[in-house]
């Protein structure tokens, strides 16, 4: 009895591992997509603060 | 006889512990896998919002709007910016009435309004935890700040054609800070 359910635990432990693994796997591919599209993003945009900082939003944003 | 049933005692001891230790890191597995899977709902959450923003035609067509519209004013805003003689209160309002004044030549107000509104739904999505952090800073904080605090006067305005202080205050407090005393300039 006591072998049978240590037999099915390990088998188990061994299905919710090869799941965690297949679950990493698939998730390499779109975490990079954020990044790279930052990167294109971060190049656009009218920002007054970067031209006159005596803003009164500027100076909220920094202090 | 003794020497079996101990190691008998012993088998089942080394089993019990075995089975007890197994079950232990099953469960472990179990929650990280449930703690990845909520992170997983968050970044699924954040990417809709991203997807709407950059395929939505109504939200495509306000941003387009207001981008032509900025490029074109440009001059004039440079112009009040870039004039070393402002002292800091003269700044504010020349700035606050040439906003004012682009928006109501371009009528830019409801693409203005369509897109500070999604930048509150997003960043509501932010605030409750529901949407993935990263995500969302990557792709909207860039275009939600620099809106923002190009176009504050314009959310001042609203604040009293409406009588409600509160008009945006998620994107104005977010993104610029306090905003009381920034709109009663």
């Amino acid at each position: 009895m006591l072998k049978n359910i240590s037999l099915v635990s390990v088998l188990v432990f061994c299905l919710i591992l090869l799941t965690s693994c297949a679950t990493q796997e698939t998730q390499k591919n779109p975490s990079s997509l954020p990044e790279e599209a930052a990167a294109k993003e971060k190049d656009r945009g009218f920002d007054p603060c970067l031209i006159n900082p005596k803003l009164s939003a500027c100076k909220k944003k920094n202090g | 006889m003794d020497s079996v049933d101990r190691k008998l005692q012993v088998a089942e001891v080394i089993g019990t512990w075995t089975a007890a230790i197994t079950v232990i890191i099953g469960a472990v597995f179990g929650l990280y896998e449930y703690i990845e899977h909520k992170e997983n709902l968050k970044v699924d959450r954040a990417f809709e919002f991203v997807t709407s923003y950059q395929s939505n035609e109504y939200l495509i067509k306000a941003r387009l709007e207001i981008s032509e519209v900025v490029e074109d004013s440009l001059p004039a805003i440079y112009e009040i910016l870039k004039n070393p003689k402002l002292t800091p209160d003269e700044l504010d309002k020349a700035y606050h009435s040439e906003i004012m004044k682009i928006i109501k030549q371009s009528k830019l107000s409801s693409s203005i309004q369509q897109v500070f509104t999604f930048y509150e739904q997003v960043l509501l999505c932010r605030d409750m935890a529901l949407c993935d952090e990263t995500v969302l800073k990557n792709f909207f904080d860039n275009d939600a700040g620099t809106h923002t605090r190009t176009f504050f006067p314009y959310i001042c305005n609203l604040r009293k054609e409406w009588n409600n202080p509160k008009v945006y205050a998620r994107v104005i407090s977010f993104y610029i800070g306090s905003a009381e005393d920034l709109c009663q300039k």
